[in-house]
């Protein structure tokens, strides 16, 4: 049990150790920036990053300095620690010593697991806080008149930030995969654009060593799926950035389209991302081995630079995939293939409105009595009618008229959340993020529909992207909002088509 | 019993006018659809609801129209609101007239939102009074003793 745990926090300080190494890489990036010849403009960009680069760097020693751990580790140098703690004579007495240790044991590594999460979650914040400070002004000053030199010192920056960040985030979720609390965040996401976003993401590391990124997208490939959209993005950017890495020169494909085999009988989907590179190609006998956690005998230093990250291999197993690498040998390249299930946005939350008959309205249907229902709208009018609407379906009715007053009043009572979004200056996007972060357990969160003068494909994504559950257009009538208000609770979410 | 059936025939034959001119669309339909016991005055409270924000905005509008440095995004969200309050009573006149206005504040014609806002005022006003003699006879159809027909 101790040599786990003692491996983990080795990770950890492994992971720290590199992640002062990129926060450095960064940091000196920075500061050759600010010694160039800068416009007025850029300058203060630059001293920013500088700053931000160096309090990263300093973040990862201050915490190193301090080690929780320490006196376990001090225990652990004791080389007999496999063998029991006094051997020899045995009596009652010496057994009540054993089981004392024992549990004192166990407590100490307890509070030192719950220690060292506690202390990845806080480097994690304290790392990523100026991190992304470094990101977004790297970013802009990318957008500002550069000579190439610049440019490119410019690019090393962000390549080494982003390569950063995505340590960061592999140490803290190294803490919860170990406890097995990870948990796939699902949402409804669009697929097309997830690889389009990495690969643009992959594309200045690229042009920086010269290779071609190409990607084809399968004609079958469905435009929208169910799923973690931020791990699959990780896993990717983490096969390609690996295909990048290893290829000296020559061109990477990679490509997405969905495995045939075994979708009849599954409705869900399993999808194949197959990413080619011409790098120098691995030598056959080592492939088992990148996958593996600890393989014997292999510093922790060097497993986690060879291959996929196993953090990335557990995403991808959580998503009931698996990743595997095929080489045909030094330097011809190699292929690393990964296939993960997603799910379908079911298709009958596609509402039709076209084929609803156009009967008489019917009075005394209200199967949503009682319905907490909480209704967003700065204008008087069309806010007091939305109201009349839900009340004459039975439903108990809330309203507001600013963000401030909805965030205030919205419970996890609340089922459902209507805001208009086309009200001007209200930012109706903003303010569904909040309200996610306000409920983290999805389950209990209030539905969030939006509605809005035009359901385009530019407002749909956006509503889609922010967290929306629904997206309805104006005007309602009494029928639809019914049948709109059935088929949210039902399937928990509905776009009007 | 005549004078009943007279009077809502008159009703009857005068709400069809106005969806025929214009004046209405369906959501004003929609909106007596939400008149019921619980809410017997509904739309009635709705459509003055109406005629208090849209006098206020008007005047907003004519006042910052008057201003000698003319912020047009304030004149824009002004003439949105009144738009989106037009709409969801089912006036439609009014909130054609707020779209052509809207296109003149995106280019910034001095000229063309004074017009503007001169149609609107008065698409405002002729909606204003046939409803108010929209209401006048329904109070006509239910004091004899009758009621309203729904379309």
């Amino acid at each position: 049990m101790t040599k786990w745990w003692v491996q983990s926090a080795a990770a950890a300080a492994a992971s720290a150790a590199s992640a002062a190494a990129a926060a450095t890489a960064a940091s000196v990036g920075c500061a050759q920036m600010h010694g160039q010849e800068l416009q007025p403009k850029q300058k203060p960009l630059a001293a920013a990053a500088a700053a931000a680069g160096a309090a990263a760097a300093a973040a990862p020693a201050a915490r190193t300095g301090y080690n929780p751990l320490e006196e376990f580790f001090e225990a652990d140098r004791n080389p007999d620690e496999d063998k029991p703690v006094a051997y020899g004579i045995c009596s009652s007495l010496l057994f009540r010593v054993l089981n004392v240790a024992l549990d004192l044991a166990r407590r100490e590594a307890e509070t030192a697991v719950r220690a060292r999460n506690d202390f990845l979650a806080v480097m994690n914040h304290e790392m990523g806080t100026p991190m992304h400070a470094i990101i977004a002004v790297s970013s802009l000053l990318q957008e500002t008149e550069l000579t190439p030199e610049q440019r490119l010192m410019v690019e090393t920056i962000l390549k080494s930030s982003n390569l950063l960040a995505t340590l960061i985030n592999d140490v803290l979720d190294l803490s919860r995969l170990e406890d097995g609390s990870l948990q796939l965040d699902i949402g409804t996401f669009n697929l097309h654009a997830l690889f389009k976003e990495g690969l643009n993401l992959i594309k200045p590391i690229a042009s920086v060593k010269k290779l071609l990124i190409t990607l084809s997208l399968a004609s079958d490939l469905p435009e929208y799926a169910v799923g973690d959209e931020k791990r699959l993005m990780q896993t990717l950017l983490n096969v390609v950035g690996n295909a990048v890495k290893f290829s000296k020169d020559g061109s990477i494909s990679l490509s997405a389209f969905v495995a045939k085999s075994e979708s009849l009988r599954d409705p869900r989907v399993p999808d194949v991302f197959p990413v080619k590179d011409s790098g120098s190609g691995i030598n056959p006998q080592d492939i088992p081995k990148l996958f593996t956690k600890f393989a014997q005998g292999q510093s922790l230093a060097t497993k986690n630079s060879d291959g996929p990250s196993w953090t990335c291999n557990l995403f991808v197993n959580l998503m009931e995939g698996h990743i595997r690498i095929e080489s045909e040998g030094l330097g011809k390249g190699s292929t690393a293939i990964f296939v993960v299930k997603l799910g379908i946005p079911e298709r009958s939350n596609e509402l039709k409105l076209s084929f609803v008959p156009k009967g008489p309205a019917n009075h005394g249907q209200t199967n949503f009595l009682g319905l907490k229902v909480l209704v967003m709208d700065d204008n008087g009018v069309s806010r007091s009618i939305t109201n009349g609407l839900l009340v004459h379906l039975g439903c108990d009715v809330m309203t507001v008229s600013s963000e401030d007053e909805c965030l205030r009043a919205i419970t996890q009572e609340h089922q459902v959340v209507f805001m208009d979004i086309c009200i001007s200056g209200v930012d109706g996007y903003e303010i569904a993020v909040r309200i996610h972060e306000m409920f983290s357990k999805c389950h209990e969160r209030p539905l969030i529909v939006a509605l809005t003068g035009n359901t385009d494909r530019v407002t749909k994504e956006h509503c889609l992207r922010v967290g929306m559950d629904g997206v309805i257009l104006k005007p309602v009538s009494v029928d639809k909002m019914r049948i709109v208000l059935s088929e949210l609770l039902e399937h928990r979410v509905l776009f009007e088509a | 019993m005549d004078g009943i059936v007279e009077l809502q025939r008159q009703l009857v034959e005068y709400t069809t006018s106005l969806y025929d001119e214009g004046f209405l669309d369906d959501q004003f339909i929609q909106l007596q659809q939400l008149q019921d016991e619980s809410n017997p005055d509904f739309v009635v409270e709705v459509v003055s609801l109406f005629f208090e924000d849209s006098q206020r905005l008007l005047n907003e509008l004519a006042n910052s129209l008057e201003q000698q440095s003319l912020d047009f995004r304030r004149v824009d969200a002004h003439v949105h609101q009144l738009k989106g309050s037009s709409s969801s009573i089912g006036a439609q006149r009014v909130q054609g007239a707020c779209i052509m206005f809207r296109n003149y504040c995106e280019v910034q014609n001095v000229e063309g939102c004074l017009k503007c806002l001169q149609h609107v005022k008065n698409e405002y006003s002729l909606v204003k009074s046939k409803l108010e003699t929209l209401f006048k006879l329904e109070q006509q159809v239910l004091a004899a003793g009758g009621t309203i027909p729904m379309p």
